[in-house]
């Protein structure tokens, strides 16, 4: 790397511990070491804590205490809830959309090996989904579960959740509602009660929080298997000693995102505009991807014609600037990313896919000079040609 | 005197060497105490046409460790006793006993005993220690039948002025010579299986390796290092320690693009390759080049581009796989740990604008002409000065 300073435009891939959550968390690693399961004070103090953690996502959420179920992050919030709802019943159907992060897709597969249903629901260009086409699927055929990505982590389109909880509920009320909101979280006002949702994830690193940290939240009761067999912890749903200074940062980067959610979109989204004005008037023949009005203010998915993503991302990194590539790896790679494919992107421009995501932490200086560097990195890779 | 645990390691082709045996006994010893690095022992001795590693603390991994090391033609593990025939007689059974419960199979086991004596003032002669002790031996295993010629279990006995070694069991060790005795070379690494093989090759003929690589960064990644350094670490085990320089290789692949023919552009690289190659050998002191080339395995590998190649370096380039197949370099790889490291999927600079249909028979007029659209003097001399370097021990 020639440059010294960092500029991080990846913060859909993960945020940096925010300074305030670490101090939160700092005295359930260095000093309350009890189990939470134990019978004596010292455990006892230690699950005082994550039961005030537990009950403060919950009222941050809209969600009962018990409801909250503290697991490893994302991933296993999206497993939980698809393998733990599939789990003894019978085998139905199972929507998903193209736009899923792989620990639904994956599971979802793994449900489909197993005699499941699984099918997509058709989307438009831009990522939104269709909501006619969803409607038939609902009433097609008994629907266990509908999961939906409510903002896309690779283009950043936002799902109208109210919009889709409103079909589920007239064309299909006993199906399950899942919403996969680890990218949406913060960036959206949260109204799983309007919107009709039964779960939804969160992922704490999204949120300047710690990795290793998730929660499945429920808002309303049902059978689900746990993924661990175990002491029960997690009302059996997550078995394993609670790591209590995961769930107390979750808490705390959830509160501080929640706070701070109108300030820090504003922030976010005048930044990432900044960039793609500038990319849409200078750089010509590139696609900004994801729905123009229904966007979240951190993600900007931009496909380059006639440049490899991950080239475009080692040039970029080599000047201090990390991103992410959204698609092939290689020319002789042909694996596309499933969104960028859903999304009907001509294969020369889905090639070149980068993904910058944006933070409040981040000045306008850095965009600038983002936008400098980037201008003439495209420049050069489509003189020199692809390799 | 109690008995006392040795290595004993056994070289055959240095010893050869007329004037310069001293050099390449230096050189074994040396590299025989870095292959023990990490395992406790005690002094290691140079009695004549021999090195005895003393109280190694775990012998049979000692011995491994020893065994190897270029140069060493066997290694065993064993005891070092007084020197008198008694002494001898009452400790050859407990390793003949352990030797036979390492044999696999049961039935006869054909054995001999041979003995040395450099002590000539010993009171028997090598006959007759060999004779007593095979009788004994004899007595006490019923599974033992003499056999001169082809023993399965065969018990050494080497006399000295002030201890006997005995010992049961010989690994074999690699050959060849102790690395550094015949000086350096560079080796142009690349990710794949053949240059780690040639590489090792070249090391147990006495040659010390310097390595270089060619990176295309930023046209792939910078992780894809980590597979070439893992490579050198694994190779720098066989020459108590290695020097990687890792060359930035993109704008010459950019230039060679933008400017050359494109079926010329693998030949083109590879001359660019072998120059900073060179340069680096005159820096280092080495002496020769040594790469992968395998003839005909690659489009590279004609005779044609080889002579294209070769034409620019300026040190012998030595390829001691251009006779082998694949699969006999694929064995090789293996046997010394190389393989699993070389087929991970990272990608090297070669994939970087390989041309759709590569000449396969270049000629050195053509190949001589296209580089006359390039400015070969400060494209190699930029590569040289951003060379990085990071050593493994």
């Amino acid at each position: 790397m020639k440059n010294n300073r960092t500029i991080y435009l990846d913060n859909a891939a993960t945020t940096p511990l925010d300074r305030g959550v670490l101090e939160k968390m700092m005295p359930w690693l260095r000093d309350h070491y009890g189990n939470p399961s134990s019978a004596h004070p010292l455990g006892q103090k230690v699950r005082q804590a994550i039961d005030e953690g537990r009950e403060r996502i919950g009222s941050l959420l809209g969600a009962a205490p018990a409801g909250v179920i503290f697991t490893s992050g994302g991933t296993e919030s999206n497993n939980l809830i698809i393998r733990g709802l599939a789990g003894s019943r019978k085998r139905s159907r199972i929507i998903i959309t193209r736009l899923e992060h792989p620990s639904v897709s994956e599971a979802a597969a793994l449900l489909a090996a197993k005699g499941f249903d699984v099918v997509s629901v058709a989307n438009d260009p831009s990522g939104r989904i269709d909501l006619n086409h969803l409607d038939g699927l609902l009433r097609e055929k008994e629907t266990l579960l509908l999961c939906v990505i409510h903002g896309s982590n690779e283009v950043g389109t936002i799902q109208d959740a109210a919009a889709i909880g409103q079909i589920v509920r007239s064309a299909s009320p006993r199906t399950w509602f899942h919403l996969d909101s680890v990218q949406s979280m913060g960036c959206v006002d949260f109204e799983p009660a309007r919107w009709g949702i039964d779960s939804c994830t969160l992922s704490a690193h999204k949120l300047f929080g710690p990795k290793g940290s998730g929660v499945l939240t429920l808002f309303r009761q049902s059978a689900i298997e746990p993924l661990l067999a175990g002491g029960g912890q997690e009302r059996n749903l997550r078995s394993g000693t609670e790591n209590p200074a995961a769930i107390i940062g979750a808490a705390e980067a959830l509160g501080l995102a929640l706070d701070a959610r109108v300030e820090r979109t504003v922030r976010t989204g005048f930044l990432r505009n900044r960039l793609k004005d500038f990319i849409e008037r200078e750089i010509p023949d590139t696609r900004v991807n994801g729905n123009a009005s229904n966007c979240m203010p951190h993600i900007l998915s931009v496909s380059f014609a006639g440049l490899l993503g991950e080239v475009l991302l080692h040039h970029l990194e080599r000047e201090g600037i990390m991103v992410s590539a959204g698609a092939a790896c290689h020319a002789a790679d042909s694996s596309l990313s499933e969104t960028i494919l859903a999304l009907g992107v001509p294969t020369r421009l889905a090639r070149g896919t980068i993904r910058f995501s944006f933070s409040h932490l981040i000045d306008e200086a850095a965009i600038d000079r983002t936008c400098t560097v980037l201008s003439e990195q495209v420049a050069y890779l489509r003189e020199v040609g692809l390799p | 005197m109690t008995p006392r645990p040795v290595i004993v390691i056994r070289y055959s082709e240095i010893g050869l060497k007329g004037r310069n045996r001293p050099d390449f006994e230096k050189a074994l010893v040396a590299n025989v105490k870095h292959a023990l690095r990490g395992l406790e022992h005690g002094p290691v001795e140079r009695p004549h046409g021999r090195l005895v590693v003393r109280d190694p603390a775990d012998p049979p991994a000692a011995a491994a460790a020893a065994a190897e090391v270029f140069g060493v033609a066997s290694v065993s593990a064993g005891l070092s006793v007084a020197a008198d025939l008694e002494t001898i007689s009452r400790l050859a059974p407990q390793l003949v006993d352990d030797a036979l419960n390492h044999l696999t199979g049961g039935g006869e086991v054909p054995f001999r005993v041979t003995c040395q004596r450099s002590d000539k003032n010993f009171g028997h002669n090598s006959m007759e220690v060999a004779s007593r002790l095979g009788g004994e031996l004899l007595q006490s295993f019923d599974r033992l039948k003499v056999d001169l010629k082809n023993p399965r279990l065969t018990l050494g006995v080497e006399i000295r002025r002030d201890e006997a070694l005995l010992f049961s069991h010989r690994i074999a060790g690699p050959g060849g010579m102790p690395v550094g005795c015949l000086g350096n070379a560079v080796t142009l690494l690349s990710g794949g299986i053949d240059s780690p093989v040639a590489a090792w090759l070249a090391m147990k003929r006495g040659a010390r390796m310097v390595f270089i690589n060619y990176h295309s960064y930023p046209f792939i990644s910078g992780a894809s290092l980590t597979k070439v350094e893992a490579l050198v670490q694994r190779l720098a085990h066989f020459q108590r320690g290695a020097a990687l320089f890792v060359a930035p290789f993109a704008d010459i692949q950019v230039a060679i693009k933008k400017a050359c023919p494109e079926p010329l552009r693998t030949v083109l690289y590879r001359r660019m390759m072998v120059r900073l190659a060179s340069r680096l050998a005159a820096r280092e002191g080495a002496l020769a080049l040594v790469t992968g080339e395998s003839l005909g395995q690659v489009a590279s590998q004609t005779l044609e581009n080889i002579r294209c190649i070769g034409a620019v370096a300026e040190y012998p380039v030595l390829s001691p796989l251009i006779s082998f197949d694949k699969t006999e370099i694929i064995a090789l790889a293996r046997k010394i740990g190389t393989y699993d490291i070389s087929i991970q999927p990272f990608p090297d600079c070669c994939t970087v604008f390989q041309p759709r249909k590569p000449r396969i028979a270049a000629s050195l007029e053509e190949v001589e002409a296209a580089e006359t659209a390039l400015d070969v003097e400060s494209l190699v001399s930029a590569a040289f000065d951003g060379l990085e370097k990071k050593v493994f021990t």
